[in-house]
This record gives C-alpha cells, sequence and structure tokens, in this order.
C-alpha cells in the first residue's frame, strides 16, 4: 500500500468507441484512443448522490432516503503550438469516453493489458474554452462535459 | 446561439462511433479510423429469374 501523487502514475486517455455494454474496455480499444497524460494539467471526475427528505410527525429526527446520482467530468489541458493533440482531439460536441487509470497500468512500457483496473466515464463535450491569457502563464484550455450514460468506475481491461 | 459543429460517423475494426468532423481529420485520421460512407449505388436491378415483364392480361 502506497499513498500516491498522480505524476508518473495516473493515465487518461480519449477513446472513440467501446464496445461492451459495461463499458469494460479492450487493451486494443485504450491503446487504440488518444493518450493526453502528457497535456493534463487538472481532472475532476466526480459523481453527487441526491438524498430525498423523509421526515415524519412521529420522530424530530429527519431521515432521508437515497435518491438520484449526477456525474461530471471537467479537465483542464495545455496547448500545443505543434502537436495540440488535446485541443484537436476534444471540440465542443465530440462523443466519446475518457479512460483513466489511477495508478499505472500493467504493461511492461506503462500500456494496457487485460486485469488493468480503470474508470470509463462517457462523455459529450460540452464546452471547449481556452482560458484567459496571463502574463507568464503557460496557456491551457479547460473542457466541460455531460455524462449521457452510467459510467464504470472499477472497469477490468480485457483481451 | 452557437452552431454545432458537423459530426461525421467513423469505423475502425467493427467499431464505429461519432466524431466531430475536425477531430476525425487531425487526430483520429491518422489512427486508422475511416469515415462510414453513405451508400449510393444505385438499387440492385432484379435477377432474370424474377423478373415481372408485365405481359400478362
Amino acid at each position: 500500500m502506497a499513498r500516491l501523487i498522480p505524476n508518473e502514475n495516473t493515465q487518461v486517455f480519449f477513446v472513440a468507441a467501446i464496445a461492451d455494454e459495461d463499458l469494460a474496455p479492450t487493451a486494443t480499444e485504450i491503446t487504440g484512443g488518444v493518450n493526453l497524460t502528457s497535456f493534463l494539467v487538472t481532472m475532476d471526475a466526480s459523481t453527487t448522490g441526491n438524498t430525498v427528505p423523509t421526515p415524519n410527525f412521529a420522530s424530530l429526527f429527519e431521515t432521508s432516503i437515497s435518491g438520484t446520482v449526477t456525474a461530471t467530468f471537467t479537465a483542464e489541458f495545455y496547448r500545443d503550438d505543434e502537436e495540440d493533440t488535446a485541443w484537436d482531439t476534444l471540440p465542443r460536441a465530440t462523443d466519446g469516453y475518457f479512460v483513466v487509470s489511477r495508478f499505472g497500468l500493467g504493461g511492461a512500457a506503462g500500456e494496457p493489458i487485460a486485469g488493468d483496473e480503470v474508470e470509463v466515464w462517457p462523455v459529450r463535450l460540452t464546452a471547449r474554452s481556452a482560458m484567459a491569457l496571463t502574463n507568464n502563464e503557460v496557456q491551457r484550455f479547460g473542457i466541460e462535459a455531460a455524462i449521457p450514460e452510467e459510467p464504470n468506475e472499477a472497469a477490468i481491461v480485457t483481451a | 446561439m452557437g452552431m454545432t459543429p458537423d459530426k461525421v460517423e467513423i469505423t475502425k475494426d467493427g467499431a464505429t462511433t461519432t466524431v466531430v468532423k475536425s477531430a476525425f481529420e487531425k487526430v483520429w485520421k491518422a489512427k486508422g479510423w475511416s469515415v462510414v460512407e453513405e451508400s449510393t449505388e444505385a438499387p440492385e436491378a432484379p435477377s432474370g429469374d424474377d423478373k415481372d415483364d408485365n405481359t400478362d392480361v
């Protein structure tokens, strides 16, 4: 067990298609996507659960039950004047899947192999915005995405 | 209201998906994806065996 920072551990791919209905990607599907790791500055892929209040007159304690769940995906990437891969890959209205390996992949060269655990976030890009230009800061852009289907936060890569 | 970018359906190894046209040109084309072409062929002519020459009276 170890506590890790994302640098040199986390890898993030943008994948065009995943065939499996439970969003378990194949190693080939991941490597056929675009590795955006070297462009990534920050990423927030998170879910928010809602609760439904169910108080009643018999108790002073206000009970609740679980309700719906929503998810958001936002990230920030570097621009590049020669290989602007992240910007070119993520125009507004793009559909696809972010595949996130938080703790690294099992291949000898860091590539995905069967058995790796990854998060799969289906997305439709709703915004791609260049960050405000600021003196002495690297140019970046941010994305926001809708989540059109339930993400799989513990997908196992298949062969 | 902003305009929606043009999208194209692309395919590779039996998988298909839809991406923005500019992204296909700049990224996915180089990765071996190709555009799913709309079929423009004329409907196949009926074979001679099935031909109905409408000669019945």
